[in-house]
Parts: C-alpha cells; structure tokens; sequence
C-alpha cells in the first residue's frame, strides 16, 4: 500500500506525460498523490467509504481536465482544488444521513487504528480531539477551517474553491474558530 | 468601553487575532496584555492553530486498491449531481399554477354585466 515517492522534478515529467495522454504516467500520480488527496478528503467528509469515492472521482476528474492544466500551480495543488470541488459535490450524499454522535464519530473510532510511534506523542491526544471537534464542525465552517488552518491556503483560495466572497469565507472561519473552541471544551468536559 | 463589554470583546477577537493574523486595535492589546483569562484563551488558539496544521499529514491512508479503482474507471462518465428538478422551482410552479387557475376561476364565475 506504500505509495511510490516521486520527486517534483519527476512530477514534472510525469504530469506533462500525462497531458499527452499516457495513462501509466498518470497512474504513477495517482500513486503517489493517493494518501494526501484521500486525507484532504476524510477532512472534508469524515467518511472513509465517501472520502475514497471523492478521491477516486477527484483523479477522473483531473484525468480528464489534465489538458486544461497549465501548470500555474503544484500539480498537487490543483489536485486538491480539485478535490475540494468534488468533495461538495458528493457531501450531498452523506447529508442524508443523521449527524453521528460524538461517542461513534469515525474518527474517533479509528483513532487508535495505524498508530505509529511518531505519533504516539503528546500531541496525540489533542490531535484526536481536535479531529473530534472538526467532525463536528457543519460542512460549511469545518471546509473553511481544512483549507485554511489544516492546508494553509490563504482566504482568496478558500473563497475561490467555496465559491464564496473572502469575507464570507473570513466570518464563516470567525465563526468555525469560536464553535472549534466550545467543542473542544465540551469534549474535555465530558472526559 | 465598561471593562466587562471590553474583556468580551478581546475574547470574540482573539480568535482572529491568533489565527488570522489580525492586529488587535492598541486598547485591545493593552487589555490583552492585562489579562490572564484572556491570555490563557490566546494560548488555547495558539495550541489549536499549531495542531490543525500538523493534522494536514493524513491519520488514515488511501484504502487499498484506489489506485486500481481510478485506473479502471478513467473512461466511464463521471458522476453527476442530482439532476432532478429543484424542489424551489416545483414549488414556485405549483404556486403559479394554483394562482393562475384560481384567476380563471374567479374570471369565469364574474357575472356578466
């Protein structure tokens, strides 16, 4: 399951053979880009089996608009636009269901799966619980805090993927900011 | 500002403060500066901030056979949102056409003069 490490020179070339339309260029992409792009979208759905049907619908996608790409931005970046796009796309989906409770968030529950020393630190616990808090976010803030917080993308980028103005996008993170903290808070109230 | 609207008012801005970056107007930090709680709420954001950007490394990896799965569907169409008509527009339609019957009906039942 270990993906391929490629180096961005190598990126590059593969990206540019995948523009051509050689599929094993492209496979080798999806390869190596598969975990980011499937751990941006467990971050947006907080669904395993919807974040692989977006990660799977985002490299079609991007399969396909490949021609378009100009190589503005990391390749990886427009990956995650991408991504991004398709995850509200199909978040749709999961709206139907009923929002989980804290207790059988899947994340929570999957906490203490994969675990590996490096992340058997201090700030494993607050990390769950951070995750825990975001879960609960609605789809809309817990977007915004991804991009901006988790990725590091700046407000034009967010409003631009959301389809939003900046200052929408800065209220809505204002307001997921202060929702974050009362979660976290009754998080730890409840432990 | 009544110190208690003005400790409330840090405390809704700390937020942005911490986490975007944003300059807090000099009284603000002067009452920041003064103020434990305040100051324990700038800690908390600063803890939340550092640890959101080490979640962007994924807990969870990819299921197994994604790659498989891309590769095999790269020609098939894509998934379309649901197309069906928008619950907004069959509303609105049902209301013109009730409006529109209810004037005829009125129109037809006018006596004629």
């Amino acid at each position: 399951m270990k993906a391929q490490r490629v180096e961005p020179d190598e990126v590059e070339e593969l990206v540019a053979r995948a523009r051509e339309g050689s599929s094993e260029a492209f496979e080798k992409l999806v390869d190596a880009h598969q975990h980011e792009v499937f751990g941006l979208a467990m971050r947006l759905v907080v669904d395993r089996e919807l974040a692989a049907d977006v990660s799977q619908e985002a490299f079609i996608r991007a399969w396909r608009a490949l021609p378009n790409f100009r190589g503005d931005a990391a390749f990886s970046t427009w990956l995650h636009r991408i991504t991004v796009n398709v995850a509200w796309t199909l978040n749709k989906r999961k709206a139907r269901h009923a929002a989980l409770p804290l207790e059988e968030s899947p994340e929570l529950a999957d906490a203490g799966r994969g675990s590996d020393p490096v992340r058997a630190s201090e700030n494993t616990e607050l990390r769950e619980r951070l995750a825990l808090a975001l879960n609960n976010l609605n789809p809309a803030q817990r977007s915004v805090v991804v991009l901006k917080d988790v990725y590091g993308w700046t407000h034009n980028e967010v409003a631009e993927s959301l389809g939003i103005t900046v200052t929408a996008t800065k209220v809505r993170l204002h307001r997921a900011h202060l929702k974050l903290r009362e979660q976290l808070h009754e998080i730890e109230e409840k432990r | 500002m009544n110190p208690r609207l003005q400790h409330e008012f840090v405390k809704w801005r700390i937020p942005e403060h911490v986490m975007g970056g944003r300059a807090l107007r000099a009284v603000d930090q002067n009452h920041l500066d003064g103020c434990l709680r305040c100051q324990a709420e700038a800690a908390n954001y600063r803890t939340i901030a550092r640890t959101l950007r080490s979640m962007r490394d994924p807990d969870e990896k990819a299921p197994p056979g994604l790659v498989m799965r891309v590769m095999a569907n790269l020609s098939r169409p894509l998934t379309e949102p649901h197309r069906g008509p928008d619950r907004v527009v069959v509303v609105a339609s049902v209301v013109v056409v009730a409006a529109a019957m209810a004037l005829l009906g009125r129109h037809r039942l006018r006596p004629v003069s």
